[in-house]
């Protein structure tokens, strides 16, 4: 079992193959991980998906896994798989920044609910992925510390805020990932590099150990290789959490059969899909549009149906959605106040008792410590939310955003499911967008309704040529199996 | 044009969230601020008359649990050890009180 295991062995290496491989001792755990360490040490110096490894932690995981394998214990489907995890969710004793500066030195003191249950099935964590500060931005050139690039073409950006996470898997440098989204931050670098990313129902999976963002609208979920992997991964992390009140149990499907692993694909086949109208209009790139509507070609021909609606508050969602999320996080981030999690200049901040006042603690930790991007919507959600523009704003966009998800619940009674592009155009190049907010912004137009009715959807690779570019599928409510369903069936023919 | 946001208001915003924003950035951010403000209007040609204010996505029920209390799995010195700056178990904090002699 000594045999060096390369490149090539973990090349296009799936959470499935990577299990076959394992039980029939292929690879053992631990070779598996030290190779995975070998690739990122090269590999990711042009890349720069990861901020921190873990190589003893989790070359002691997989050992453990081996062991286990070796003891004849059946081994769940994830023992042993590397995954990268981005940066904002909690592994405890290891060091947690959300890519901020203001908590580069905070280490966890507790693990996520995720964590802990991919612990418990033997997940092997290879290190925390770059993102977008505190998750705001859609190319991961937010970071305080890093650009990550795009693995497909070094001068474009992975997209974002999980850019990290999509650039480690489809690196090959790391099996799977998880990432969170909050207006498209799993689905959008997920479409820009070329794999598959699923944002959950919102209370599919807990949100206990995610730095909080916009907590209306976050969810963790997974960044994978494959439609199927993707079903396996959120599985394994979905389901009702007692330290997250919003999260809830899946239904059981009445037949016992496991829907998300093991689909109907007879029922399957039979889910009529929805084009809304409103996400096929001026601002969609040509080679979007191509490779989207070849895509419904394909899905005509495996014999499903397809109908034409109308989702006419779309075009609101954006703002409604830049009201929203930067309200929220005004209030989530006040937490952050440069004396608890980390302290910028610690020693300095004690020691000047001529300027000790605590008002000016903060605004110094925090003027020094949040990067412009958050420090914008901190701004603009304290304005939004202040007396006198509150009902102009605030108010005014939860109204809309009723509309919106009523707008979802009527067309969901004529289909069951909704394809749209994912992003209106494929990745663009570093640096293209930093000047204005407001086009960056517009990159999540397509994604952002999704998070503000709280509806799962998948971001999937189309096979165009060239730059990747995938489309979204938008189930109903606690639906995963639906958009899961589909993808699986679309990459087997 | 109006604006809907100003030098004044920008700094009293500021000064609420507890962000100190280097004047340099100032002009910058206020630009921003009033392009993001701008695209907002046209949410006015919204009729939300006959809408409810919405609170969440998804429909939450009641989840009742016994009111018991239970054994945390994160231990103090866990978080004490997370704090930046401690002295044995107690945590250190700079002084709050401004100095005037």
């Amino acid at each position: 079992m000594n045999n060096e295991l390369g490149i090539m062995d973990i090349h296009g290496l799936t959470i499935k193959k990577f299990h076959q491989g394992l039980v029939s001792k292929e690879f053992s755990a631990f070779e598996i991980t030290k190779a995975f360490f070998d690739l990122v040490k090269s590999r990711d110096k042009e890349i720069g998906a990861y901020l921190r490894l873990s190589e003893d932690a989790a070359l002691e995981r997989a050992k453990i896994v081996d062991a286990e394998l070796n003891s004849g214990s059946k081994l769940s489907i994830l023992a042993g798989a590397p995954l990268a995890i981005k940066d904002n969710i909690l592994i405890k004793g290891e060091k947690t920044t959300a890519a901020s500066k203001i908590l580069e030195n905070y280490t966890a003191s507790y693990d996520a609910t995720v964590i802990k249950k991919l612990k418990n099935s033997g997940a092997v964590f290879l290190g925390k992925t770059n993102m977008d500060e505190f998750a705001m931005g859609s190319s991961t050139e937010n970071s305080a510390f890093q650009k990550t690039k795009n693995p497909r073409d070094l001068e474009r950006v992975p997209g974002g805020s999980s850019g990290g996470s999509a650039a480690a898997v489809v690196a090959d440098m790391a099996v799977a990932a998880l990432g969170s989204d909050t207006g498209g931050s799993i689905r959008q670098p997920a479409n820009f590099c070329g794999v598959v990313g699923l944002k959950p129902t919102y209370g599919a999976v807990s949100r206990y150990g995610l730095i909080a963002m916009a907590s209306s609208l976050d969810q963790i979920g997974p960044i994978t290789k494959t439609v199927e992997d993707a079903a396996i991964l959120f599985k394994e992390i979905s389901g009702r959490d007692k330290f997250d009140a919003t999260s809830v149990d899946l239904n059981p499907p009445a037949s016992g059969e496991d829907e998300l692993l093991n689909p109907n694909f007879e029922k399957i086949k039979k889910l009529k899909i929805g084009l809304p109208k409103e996400y096929f209009t001026a601002g969609l790139s040509k080679e979007t549009e191509n490779a989207v509507s070849e895509t419904i070609k394909q899905l005509k021909n495996l014999g499903f149906e397809f109908k034409e609606i109308s989702l006419p508050h779309t075009k609101y969602a954006l703002s409604c959605y830049y009201i929203i999320m930067p309200a929220e996080v005004s209030a989530n981030l006040a937490r952050f106040d440069g004396i608890r999690y980390s302290r910028i200049h610690p020693h300095e901040s004690v020691s000047n008792q001529h300027k000790s006042a605590l008002s000016e603690i903060y605004l110094k930790q925090r003027g020094e410590g949040f990067g412009d991007e958050v420090k914008r919507r901190i701004i603009l959600g304290t304005f939004v939310l202040s007396s006198g523009y509150y009902d102009a704003y605030y108010s005014k966009a939860q109204k809309v955003r009723q509309l919106i998800k009523q707008d979802f619940e009527k067309v969901f009674q004529e289909v069951d499911v909704i394809l749209t592009p994912v992003s209106p155009t494929p990745a663009f190049k570093i640096g293209e967008k930093t000047r204005d907010p407001l086009q960056m912004y517009l990159e999540d137009i397509f994604t952002i309704p999704v998070n503000l009715a709280g509806l799962p959807a998948i971001s999937i690779p189309t096979r165009t040529k060239g730059l990747p570019v995938g489309f979204q599928l938008i189930g109903k409510h606690f639906h995963e199996a639906d958009i899961l369903g589909i993808g699986q069936w679309y990459e087997r023919n | 044009m109006d604006e809907i946001i100003n030098k004044q208001t920008l700094e009293k915003l500021a000064e609420l969230a507890r962000i100190e924003i280097s004047g340099d950035k100032e002009k910058k951010l206020l630009k921003d601020l009033e392009g993001i403000l701008e695209h907002f209007d046209e949410l006015k040609e919204v009729d939300v008359s006959d809408v409810k204010l919405m609170s969440g996505a998804v429909e939450l029920t009641n989840i009742f649990r016994e009111d018991e209390p239970v054994k945390s799995e994160t231990t103090a010195i866990d978080l004490i050890e997370s704090f930046p700056e401690k002295e044995g178990r107690f945590l250190k904090v700079p002084p709050i009180f401004m100095n005037n002699e």
